[in-house]
């Protein structure tokens, strides 16, 4: 039963989540400005290895090619699959806040790779853009997601949690 | 773990592929299952009755599949009969998401005739459902699929990491016992 509980609280914490993420209020004050960080720190490590990068908003622009960061390219959803996902295993509240913590870190990190070789493949492979955009990060991100968690469930299994198996 | 990471990668690679190229045929059979529709490569055409044609990129609904795939890769199901119902499950959504992208397509997308048939709630459930689940849903649901197929082998909520031996005591889940 442990496991289904997991799973039900799981998805229904991913739902209220994502959920909230259509909410205007949150997109404008919380999605947009955390996108537009993204994208200057994006264009910031992009202009190392490309020059003439531009960042306005959550558009990152040079004369070879153009992204605009969107909801499915920031990270934020994967960050909340790890959030959803930490929060419903049954970890003392210190592991809990540890696992948001590094996860979040992590898949910002990834994230971040993601976007400057989603430009770089833009620039140089314009054919190949949509298919890496596509199924090739968007699969390695949440990869990303579900490798850290469950590295972290390994280490967050309640000390006393065989008496309750 | 670092086999387990070549594993994943393996697994997605040759899901990639698959879903690459199996995509057009993938669509063919998703079309018929849904009716009013036809294949049209990557996407597909939706003709419903006294509705203006729309396309869905259908293709962009299916491709958890590779996420599947590498997990199932790096930690495979033990009993063939698990994975089988997992990737039918997995299947079954795809349908599902099908379906939920043509309502939110004809909710929002027909212009005029989207206004005249869908209410305002309508429209704000189905773009709501269809958001959900592309943007993290359908990953969520690869992930609970292959959780529910390796059984034992996954995260294990409620035991614990290390095996015990035998006579090895557990002091503090014998003091949470008294």
């Amino acid at each position: 039963m442990p496991r289904v509980r997991f799973v039900v609280v799981f998805l229904i914490l991913l739902a209220v989540f994502e959920f909230t993420l259509l909410i205007d209020v949150v997109d404008r004050d919380v999605v947009i400005p955390i996108t537009n960080a993204i994208a200057i720190v994006s264009g910031a490590v992009i202009r190392v290895v490309q020059p003439g990068v531009h960042v306005i908003g959550t558009t990152i622009s040079a004369p070879c090619f153009a992204v605009d960061i969107r909801n499915g390219c920031n990270g934020v959803e994967a960050t909340l699959f790890v959030v959803a996902a930490v929060l419903a295993f049954p970890a003392s509240l210190g592991r809990k806040l540890i696992g948001v913590i590094i996860g979040t870190a992590l898949i910002q990190l990834a994230n971040l790779v993601r976007v400057v070789t989603l430009f770089l493949i833009g620039c140089h492979r314009r054919s190949w853009f949509e298919t890496f955009h596509l199924a090739v990060w968007q699969t390695a991100i949440f990869a990303v997601a579900v490798g850290f968690f469950i590295l972290w469930s390994r280490r967050s299994v309640p000390a006393n949690a065989a008496s309750r198996a | 773990m670092l086999r387990a990471a070549l594993s994943f990668i393996a697994g997605a690679a040759v899901a990639v592929a698959i879903w690459w190229y199996a995509t057009p045929a993938y669509n063919v059979l998703l079309s018929r299952i849904v009716g009013h529709a036809e294949a049209s490569d990557r996407a597909i055409k939706v003709s419903r009755p006294d509705a203006p044609q729309i396309q869905i990129p259908a293709d962009e609904l299916t491709y958890n599949i590779i996420l599947f795939a590498g997990l199932a890769a790096a930690v495979p199901p033990r009993r063939i009969e698990r994975l089988l119902a997992a990737i039918v499950v997995l299947l079954g959504f795809h349908v599902l998401a099908l379906l939920a992208a043509i309502e939110a397509t004809y909710a929002t997308r027909a212009g005029a005739w989207s206004t005249a048939h869908y209410s305002a709630l309508a429209q704000d459930f189905w773009n709501s459902v269809n958001f959900i689940y592309r943007i993290g849903g359908m990953f969520a649901i690869a992930f609970v699929c292959w959780y529910a197929a390796i059984g034992a082998r996954g995260p294990q909520p409620g035991t614990s990491k290390k095996p015990v031996r035998a006579g090895q005591d557990r002091p503090r889940a014998a003091k949470s016992r008294r």
